[in-house]
Order: C-alpha cells, then structure tokens, then sequence
C-alpha cells in the first residue's frame, strides 16, 4: 500500500495492480492449501483488498465491514485490560463455519473463514506464513498511473449526472 | 479514499453523524429501500434490544461505471447516544464526508451542539477542521409541529455555512439531496486539493 503522491496532497492508500496480483496469488494458494470457503484481505476501514471464495456466501461488503467493526472493537478492549498494542487476532468457532481474523501488519487483516473439517491449529499455521507473504507485497511502493488521470474534469460531471440519474428524490 | 487500480475502483467512506434518534439511519433506511438493487449491497445494522444503534450501520453503494471507472460510497452512521464516543470514533476512522443530521425539535437542540462539538473533536484527532472538511447538514423532522425556524438552526450549527438540507428522512424528502451533495463535495475537495498540488509541483 502506498501513497501516490508522495510529499504532496495524500489522496489516501492505493492498492496497485501488481499489489493485487501477487496478494491473489498468496490467498489462492492459503485457500486450495486449507480448502477454505472463503479468505479476504482487508483494510481496517472494512474495505475488500482481495479475496478468493468457493460459492457464493452473500454480501462479501457487509461480511468485511462487520469482521472490521468486530476486530477494531477487540482490540479496543484488549488496549482498555492493559494490553499492549500487539493484538493479533479474533476467533469465531461456529456450528458449521469456523471464522479466523487475524492481523496482517498494522493496516489490514486476513478474514478466513473455513469448514468444520479443517483443524484450526492449520489454519492457524498456514495463515500466518501467508501473513508474513503479504507483508513485503503491501508495503511496495507503486509505479501506477497518476490520481489525477483518475479524476479528472470529465470525472466530476460524469459523477453528478449519474448521480441525479440514479437518487431521485421523492418529493 | 481508497483506489483499486485494479478494478478500477474508487471508495468513497461517508458518515451520517448526529444526535442520538434524529434520524441517521432513517436515511439509510430509506436510500436501501430506493436504489436499484443491481446498485447497492446488504443493509447491515448493529442494533441494541432496543433497536438503538450500537455501532453502526453500514450500506454500499454504487452508480455504475463512469469513464470507466466504478464509484463505491461506503454509507455508515454513528450510535447516536453519548456514552457511545469510543464507538464513533471507530467509524469516523477514513471518513472523506459527513452529513450530520440534526433534529429539528427545539428541545434537541442542546443535543445537536453537543454532538457537533463531539464530531469536531473526533475530526481534529484525525488532523482535519470542520472548517475545511467536505460535510453538510441536514435538518431532519420538518414536519414535526416543535421543529425550530431554519434561520434559527442555521445560526446555531452552520458555522462555516455549509449546504444545508431540510427533511423527514422517515418519508424520504431531503435525503437524496443531502445524498448527492456530500459525494459532489467529497469528489470536488479532491479535485481542488490535487489543483493545489499540482500547483506546487509546477
């Protein structure tokens, strides 16, 4: 992750295209290795990186905004009992479904949610070896394409006639 | 803001903040209950037994490609009560724009104030001013027979004289309006601060 103009105006992190390759490499492999139903890279703010999930298992949005909001308010608590701020990780053992969130630096998570057949002692292990894979990619510095070719004019107009095609008010 | 070069993507995170009841997930509610549903994810609300907001609230939304680039505005509100503070500033976490939802009655306005005393405080920790942060304000319940002239409220809270909005979130007036006009003034404070950079740079 990375700012694209450095030293000037911060438009917030990126995620580039290389960035996202490699990240998908390294989630697919956790996921064949442990045959997960899904697994998401995610930033603290609740925004998805990257996944790679088997079927369909609903709003991935809403799943990773609430394993954000549970994770950010775990590490709340830990911080309010005294701990120091090395809090890594949050587990959900569930009927069917195991959920695992772990820390991935201090800017993201892994989101791994797994069957009741896969040990969580693996899921534990392979996990943190992918964790230690992502860290090199996220901290790359970008060579993408500037923001503004982004946003530009064109953009901002675009954005506002869609916008008043898609909210109509009701009066 | 958050760029995903490789889906072209652009997230936008806005908060619906305000006094505790006034009506910030009434708008969610209402903006979930009118998009396309091609256009918007689930609904999630963290609520209390008593149907309070505990966390928060949280809808995506999107308006489709433009020039080839996809727009996601990431809705959150706040709990509005007060003890909640820890939990606010939680979500404020990133946010580009706020829409903060006063309500109208002259009873609550001490609330307001308090709350946009609070929302300033929490901004400032994140190293930004009201002042200078994209936000607007929307005046919820118009239409209830205690609700304050809006000359008045507009003296009390609009200090910075920002876009201003009346409403009754639960009926749906004044909710897309104050929808739009945060995303214009989140996309435009980007632009004008790229300008600047820009600038620097020549």
């Amino acid at each position: 992750m990375n700012n694209l103009v450095e030293g000037q105006f911060n438009p917030g992190p990126a995620l580039s295209k290389a960035q996202f390759e490699s990240v998908l490499t390294c989630l697919a492999q956790l996921s064949n290795k442990l045959r997960l139903t899904a697994v998401l890279l995610v930033d603290n703010s609740g925004r998805i990186m990257a996944q790679k999930s088997e079927g369909s298992h609903g709003d991935q949005n809403a799943l990773a905004t609430l394993a954000a909001g549970s994770y950010a308010a775990m590490r709340e608590l830990a911080k309010r009992l005294g701990e120091k701020d090395n809090f890594k990780m949050v587990l959900h053992e569930g009927e069917t479904h195991n959920i695992f969130i772990s820390a991935v630096g201090k800017d993201h998570f892994l989101i791994v949610i797994s069957g009741k057949g896969v040990a969580m002692g693996m899921v534990r292990l392979f996990t943190k070896r992918t964790i230690e894979d992502l860290g090199p990619i996220l901290k790359q510095t970008s060579s993408e394409s500037s923001i503004d070719q982004l946003f530009n004019d064109n953009f901002e107009s675009l954005l506002s006639d869609e916008l008043d095609r898609s909210l109509k008010e009701k009066e | 803001m958050f760029i995903h070069w490789a889906l072209r993507e652009i997230h936008l995170k806005l908060v619906y903040y305000g006094p505790g009841l006034g009506g910030k997930t009434a708008n969610l509610k209402y903006i979930y209950s009118k998009i396309d549903p091609a256009l918007k994810g689930d609904l999630v609300m963290l609520n209390s037994r008593e149907d309070r907001t505990i966390f928060f609230d949280f809808l995506q939304l999107e308006v489709g490609q433009i020039d080839g680039k996809k727009p996601k505005f990431n809705l959150y509100t706040v709990p509005g009560q007060v003890h909640y503070n820890h939990t606010r500033k939680v979500v404020l976490n990133g946010v580009d724009g706020i829409v903060f939802v006063a309500d109208s009655q002259r009873e609550m306005m001490d609330a307001n104030l308090d709350t946009l005393l609070d929302l300033e405080k929490q901004l400032v920790m994140q190293g930004k001013t009201l002042e200078e942060f994209p936000w607007v304000i929307q005046y919820n319940k118009r239409d209830l027979p205690s609700a304050m002239p809006i000359d008045e409220m507009e003296k009390k809270l609009n200090l910075y004289g920002v876009p201003f909005f009346e409403a009754v979130a639960t009926g749906g007036q004044g909710v897309f309006s104050s929808l739009k006009a945060i995303i214009k003034q989140v996309v435009a404070n980007v632009h004008s601060q790229l300008g600047q950079a820009e600038r620097m740079r020549a």
